[in-house]
């Protein structure tokens, strides 16, 4: 890759190493100049080699995420690129003169074979063109007479052997070259691709069908699959690869004669990097072959002509590809990296709590504060040099676990091209930018432990909380923070705090309330990102306003739990809080994603750590009716997943979320039965809730990690699965079974009677069938005022007569679906659009597919006869095949015909009889009709099929963001350990009074499934009421889904994060429990 | 086995006539590995505390005090010798039995309080209560007789960061003596107060001693406290060097 948002990757590396060089040189001043420091920071290493480790994991984890993208970017780059040389090898441009987009033309235009010598006479001295290169590729069905297999669709390539040669010819599959003298009239080089089909070996005979008639030629030799051997698949490896022919043998076949329909340009140099004279090669070509010599010489007709850089594009379109991956990583890495963030954080609170009575001591003594910085820096830069080590080799081996191991396993062929790639620039970014991250985490955490009181901290006594303290004006910082507003942060810091003293309450909070007062005009004004705005003011103005509040000792609980509820409150609302308050409309887009999930994750957090003391109750045992409460709170759970179970995926997802209460309600009647049913355990239920709620800060920033990464995953896990039922579902496959296409050497234009002709049983399954145009390459939408390439189709009068699909949707003033149909078919002013979101062309019609719409015009044209027509748009079709089978603008045969002349029916959709294995019958279509090269396919077969790519990369997405669990697993370990060097003499004392060491081990473990399970629930909770509000509400509401949720995958990786987190926490536990009374007691 | 005796008539020394002996330590041997070294903490060191007897252990730093008092209590493990409480050889119990047995018949009193930071005062009195099973309602009313006893029912909804060094030693003591122990053992109780409210812990001490008959086995460096135990065992070198009886 060579740029990354926009920005040159060298000079990110740049900037990057100069960070990370600043960050050493820091270190090494602090050795030279204060060796005390630098030493008590690193001595501190081998104290206790299980924490070290255990921080040198969690300090990894920024650059293990970081390194995990850009290696995938690196990946999916190479491998791309890698892929176009294979398939393009010598052609860098092609002469385009199909019209305004050959690319997904189904009809081929073709040119005057002869214009190959006027352009090589033309160009024969040009500083970059190497060479022309003319071929004919058409469509055709073969057979292997040895083997009886045969591929209804490989593409028949006629190469010119003499030119092809001088550009470096064919490679065979065994990577030899090609003889390409040895193709004589009778014989043909098969691709790789189609050679595995046929089952085909050099000395086969195999038959070629075109024009309905078989000619036998021998197999001269097995190819690679490229472009000039027309095993072009440009990553579609359902396509069945080629076979090539001489030129002249394939213009006499098919019927082109001295003609041909692609022409490639070779430009100078090697296969790697003639692309790049693309530019100035395309800037003496296409003024010649638009003038009137080359169209003349081309015989273009009124086609427009151009010169397409294919080599190019597929260059720019891996980089495309490759930063895609690496921005999409980074953007869903964010929650794991600000995860990471904290539990670094985190871990140096840690770090310095373990110390404080050192720390004190060695302040006593007349240590600066900055001195213990500096120890602490060191240690940390110790850690993270180390760590971010790790952190690179782990992002590395995740990476290619997840894109390479896992895409290859979970897809197989589709992503065979996927080739590992890891380049130095971006390990060395990547591990710069993780350790850089990392240290000014550190620096931060440092300045921030080292605050303490020197008596308190030397006594081991706790710190009283006092309020931050006005301080006089410091004109020194004032004079400093001016110019270091440059970098904002630094600036506000030195100015406003060490400058004029104002507390951070007093600063944050009133900048904060414009910030979020300016959001919300902004919103108010509407526009696209309104949502956004209002979202984040609407979130951010009560948490300053409670910043102020707390920091004059307003009663936290209040202040916070109402903050915590308004978050909750705002992003959960089955309607826009927004809307209602400013009365505006609101929009928003991907972004909402990233602002609702941290906005509900911090609601809820708050709203935890301030409440839920109250879940102490539970364990409460009195005397008498002891089972009371827990059968109580079991009659609530029962009550609620009944209610959630009758209405089921009815009710906008209202079940859904009823399932998720009862959920809760079951888990808390569990834990008050557990408290009735173990009363030795009653204690340790106890403080497990007890000891996380005395460090707020720190079990609410625990909370918080689980509850970002699993609210991520269950969004991304409900959209995955509503959007897979919705595609493969009732209404995906449009009321049609089959999908057939014809081409353009073998027309069959009725299959139905093709195959009744032929005798064939299936013939008699079908039940209804309606015949399709395909697209022409010739075809435009007037949309937003331009003519934008897109297809027009026309259906016979049995497409619109037969159908009994469903609309995705219909325009007010039709009641049923049937009307619309029988409408379009009727009359010629009205059309049907798809449904789909996104697809080759230059637009998608984005109409609602749930509710009636209202009816709207479009206008068509043919662009090389410029007649045009403008039709109403009356319905949308619900079938859930991919743009490029069923994008279109659907009209009836009168409508077409006004435009584009009698329609050629080349596809055709097929229902049929009840009871009929449509696999079965597809198959039987297609060997019927073998010979005329007729492809036949299930419908439902085909959306699967898309769907289940879909579901890969959204598995390897969640994937990535499952690493993010890591830090907050973790981090509960970091905790355990924490809690267990804490805790160790009142884990003797505990022991002496009667605690057995199960107990005791128990308590540690409820303290860390407290914070998992809270973390996981409430990411869960956010995150099945955000996917319900985006589908019956929100974004995909138009999309017609009824809400349902993966409860089984949901369940199965949330269980599982939970045993793991335990599991990590168990083994200190059960090492607290068994230390020996008197050395517990011993313990400081 | 270490005699007790005493002085008789005319001035003749006769076996006294012993009370019940709720402690007796015989041989007592503990050993420790420090830096590759064996060090003997306890060289078969014998105890007996009569029911009822409040027993110092005084002696300089590193002498054993804490060691003994630990091994004694079944805290730790000894090395060599016996120790019977109440008849009972804690060296026989598993871990299991041993941690009940002391739920059930010891309390303990620590220099540092070792009170948990997140529960009240007298959820903190109320553990030793929740871990043998007694129900939450009578639990809480124990706790807060107990309380009472040390004179803090108004402090029963503090946290131990709310309340003094005094108080909490007082909360430690309500604590020990919840369950209606046989025993308490005290391990510098007064270490970490000033000398009037370390006279007013050892007040109450001997004042539940006195209304209850609970025997008191405490560690101290304070002389003061330690003319106020009916008897003192002086160590050094862990062994015991020397007793004196002071009052009872």
């Amino acid at each position: 890759m060579d740029k990354l948002f926009g920005i040159p990757m060298t000079s990110i590396m740049v900037v990057l190493v100069a960070i990370f060089a600043v960050g050493l040189a820091s270190i090494a001043l602090i050795a030279i100049t204060n060796r005390h420091m630098f030493l008590l920071g690193m001595r501190n290493l081998p104290r206790r080699g299980i924490q070290t480790g255990l921080v040198v994991v969690g300090l990894m984890l920024a650059t293990l995420i970081t390194t995990a993208a850009f290696v995938t970017g690196d990946t999916v780059d190479y491998s791309v690129k890698k892929f176009g040389y294979d398939q393009l090898q010598r052609i860098d441009l092609s002469i385009n003169f199909q019209g305004e987009d050959g690319a997904q033309a189904t009809q081929s235009a073709y040119a005057a074979a002869a214009a190959v010598d006027v352009l090589e006479s033309r160009f024969e001295s040009d500083p970059d063109i190497n060479g022309f290169l003319p071929l004919l590729f058409e469509p055709a069905p073969v057979r292997n007479e040895r083997t009886g297999l045969s591929e209804p669709r490989v593409t028949l390539s006629g190469v010119d052997p003499a030119r092809l040669g001088r550009l470096g010819g064919l490679r065979l599959s065994d990577g030899r070259r090609a003889d390409l003298a040895a193709l004589d009239d009778r014989s043909v080089m098969l691709t790789k691709q189609a050679a595995e089909d046929l089952d085909a070996r050099a000395g086969d005979t195999v038959s070629l069908y075109v024009r309905e008639q078989p000619t036998q030629f021998m197999v001269a030799g097995i190819v690679k699959d490229e472009l000039a051997s027309s095993g072009w698949n440009n990553f579609d490896v359902s396509s069945s690869g080629g076979a090539v022919v001489r030129l002249d043998v394939a213009q006499r076949l098919t019927g082109h004669e001295g003609r041909v329909n692609f022409i490639g340009v070779a430009l100078k140099g090697n296969v790697q990097d003639s692309y790049r004279r693309s530019d100035a090669a395309i800037g003496r070509l296409e003024p010649f072959v638009q003038g009137a010599a080359g169209r003349a010489a081309l015989d273009a007709g009124e086609r427009s002509v151009e010169v397409d850089p294919l080599k190019q594009d597929a260059m720019e379109l891996a980089e495309t590809n490759g930063n895609m991956f690496v921005t999409f990583f980074l953007v869903l890495g964010l929650f794991s990296i600000a995860s990471g963030v904290l539990l670094i954080f985190m871990i140096f609170v840690m770090l310095a709590a373990e110390r404080r009575s050192e720390m004190g001591m060695a302040r006593a003594v007349g240590a600066q504060r900055s001195n213990l910085v500096q120890a602490f820096v060191s240690e940390g830069m110790a850690y993270n040099l180390a760590a971010g080590l790790v952190g690179a080799a782990a992002g590395v081996a995740a990476a290619l676990g997840l894109v390479v191991v896992f895409l290859k396993l979970a897809v197989g062929d589709d992503f065979s091209f996927i080739t590992a790639h890891v380049t130095w620039p971006s390990l060395i970014i990547s591990y710069t930018l993780g350790v850089s991250l990392t240290f000014v985490t550190v620096v931060i955490a440092s300045i921030k432990v080292t605050s303490l009181n020197i008596v308190a901290a030397g006594r081991a006594l706790d710190e009283e909380p006092k309020r931050e303290a006005r301080r006089g004006i410091s004109w020194r910082w004032v004079a400093i923070g001016v110019p270091s507003m440059l970098v904002p942060p630094l600036g506000v810091w030195f100015l406003f705090r060490k400058g004029f003293g104002i507390s951070w309450a007093w600063i944050l909070a009133p900048a904060g309330s414009a910030i979020a007062a300016l959001a919300i005009l902004g919103a108010k004004g509407g526009g696209s990102a309104s949502e956004f705005l209002a979202g984040f003011g609407f979130s951010v103005l009560p948490l300053c306003i409670a910043m102020l509040a707390a920091h004059y000792r307003v009663p936290g609980r209040a202040v916070w739990t109402a903050v915590g509820s308004w978050l909750v409150f705002y992003w959960l609302a089955p309607f826009s809080v927004a809307e209602k308050i400013l009365g505006t409309e609101m929009t928003g887009d991907i972004e909402m994603f990233v602002l609702s999930g941290i906005m509900v994750v911090a609601g809820f957090t708050l709203v935890i750590v301030f409440n839920a003391g109250i879940l102490a109750a539970l364990f409460q045992r009195k005397n008498g009716h002891r089972y009371r409460k827990p059968v109580f709170i079991g009659v609530i759970a029962a009550s609620l997943a009944a209610a959630g179970a009758g209405i089921g995926d009815r009710g906008d997802g209202a079940g859904q979320v009823l399932y998720v209460v009862a959920g809760l309600a079951g888990l808390a009647a569990a834990a008050a039965w557990a408290a009735v049913r173990f009363p030795s355990a009653a204690p340790a239920l106890k403080m497990g809730v007890a000891y996380p709620l005395a460090s707020r800060f720190r079990t609410g920033m625990t909370i918080a990690m689980f509850s970002l990464i699993v609210f991520s995953i269950v969004v991304f896990s409900a959209v995955n699965a509503n959007f897979t039922a919705t595609m493969t579902g009732e209404s995906g496959d449009g009321g049609w079974d089959i999908v057939t296409t014809s081409n353009r050497n073998n027309p069959v234009h009725d299959v139905p009677g093709a195959l009744r002709g032929r005798n064939a049983a299936v013939a008699g399954d079908i039940a209804n069938s309606g015949r399709t145009t395909t697209f022409t390459g010739s075809q435009e939408v007037l949309h937003d005022g331009e003519w934008a390439t897109y297809p027009v189709i026309a259906g016979d009068a049995a497409f619109y007569a037969a159908s009994n699909a469903t609309l995705a949707g219909r325009a007010s003033g039709y009641d049923s679906d049937r009307a619309v149909f029988d409408a379009v078919g009727a009359d010629a002013t009205l059309a049907l659009v798809d449904a789909t979101d996104w697809g080759p062309y230059d637009f998608t019609w984005g109409v609602s597919k749930d509710d009636a719409f209202e009816p709207f015009e479009a206008t068509f044209r043919n662009p090389l006869t410029g007649v045009e027509s403008t039709v109403t748009v009356i319905g949308v079709i619900g079938t859930r095949l991919n743009a490029e089978i069923i994008a279109g603008l659907y009209v009836n045969e009168a409508a077409y015909r006004s435009v584009f002349g009698a329609p050629a029916y080349e596809r055709t959709y097929v229902q049929l009889q009840d009871g009929v294995k449509v696999r079965a019958g597809a198959r039987a279509i297609e060997s019927t009709l073998a010979s005329s090269g007729v492809q036949a396919e299930s419908i439902k077969y085909l959306i699967s099929e898309s769907a289940a790519q879909d579901r890969v990369f959204t598995r390897m997405f969640q994937g990535f963001m499952a690493l993010g669990l890591i830090v907050g697993i973790v981090a509960l370990g970091v905790i355990a350990f924490r809690s267990v060097v804490e805790r160790r003499q009142q884990i003797g004392m505990l022991r002496a009074i009667g605690y057995q060491t199960s107990t005791i081990a128990l308590t540690f473990v409820l303290e860390s499934s407290f914070i998992a399970l809270m973390g996981i629930l409430s990411g869960m909770v956010g995150g099945v009421i955000i996917s319900r509000n985006l589908f019956t509400t929100g974004q995909f509401a138009g999309e017609g889904v009824e809400f349902m949720m993966p409860w089984t995958e949901v369940l199965v990786f949330t269980v599982a994060a939970l045993v793991v987190s335990l599991a990590m926490t168990w083994w200190p536990s059960r090492a607290a429990a068994k230390v020996p009374v008197a050395d517990a007691l011993r313990y400081e | 086995m270490a005699i007790m005796i005493e002085r008789g008539k005319e001035g003749v020394l006769v076996p006294r006539s012993e009370p019940t002996a709720i402690v007796e330590a015989t041989n007592v041997v503990k050993k420790y590995a420090s830096g590759g070294a064996e060090v003997q903490a306890l060289r078969g060191v014998s105890l007996r505390v009569p029911r009822g007897e409040i027993v110092g252990i005084m002696g300089p730093s590193g002498c054993g005090k804490t060691t003994l008092l630990n091994c004694i209590s079944g805290l730790d493990v000894i090395d060599g010798g016996s120790v019977r409480i109440d008849g009972v050889d804690l060296a026989s119990l598993s871990d299991k039995k041993k941690t009940s047995y002391r739920a059930q018949n010891m309390g303990f009193i620590f220099q540092t309080y070792n009170l948990l930071p997140v529960l009240s005062a007298v959820e903190n009195v109320e553990l030793p209560l929740v871990v043998s099973g007694v129900g939450a309602g009578k639990a809480r009313e124990r706790a807060m007789a107990a309380l009472e006893r040390v004179n803090l029912a108004d402090k029963a909804q503090s946290r131990p960061a709310q309340l003094s060094g005094g108080q909490r030693q007082r909360v430690t003591i309500a604590r020990s003596l919840v369950n209606g122990p046989a025993i308490i053992w005290a391990d510098e109780p007064t270490g970490a107060l000033d000398s009037k409210t370390a006279n007013d812990i050892v007040t109450l001490m001997e004042q539940l001693n006195d209304e209850h008959g609970q025997t008191f086995v405490l560690v101290t460096h304070d002389a003061g406290i330690g003319k106020r135990c009916h008897r003192l065992v002086h160590m050094s070198d862990g062994e015991i060097v020397g007793e004196e009886r002071n009052r009872g």
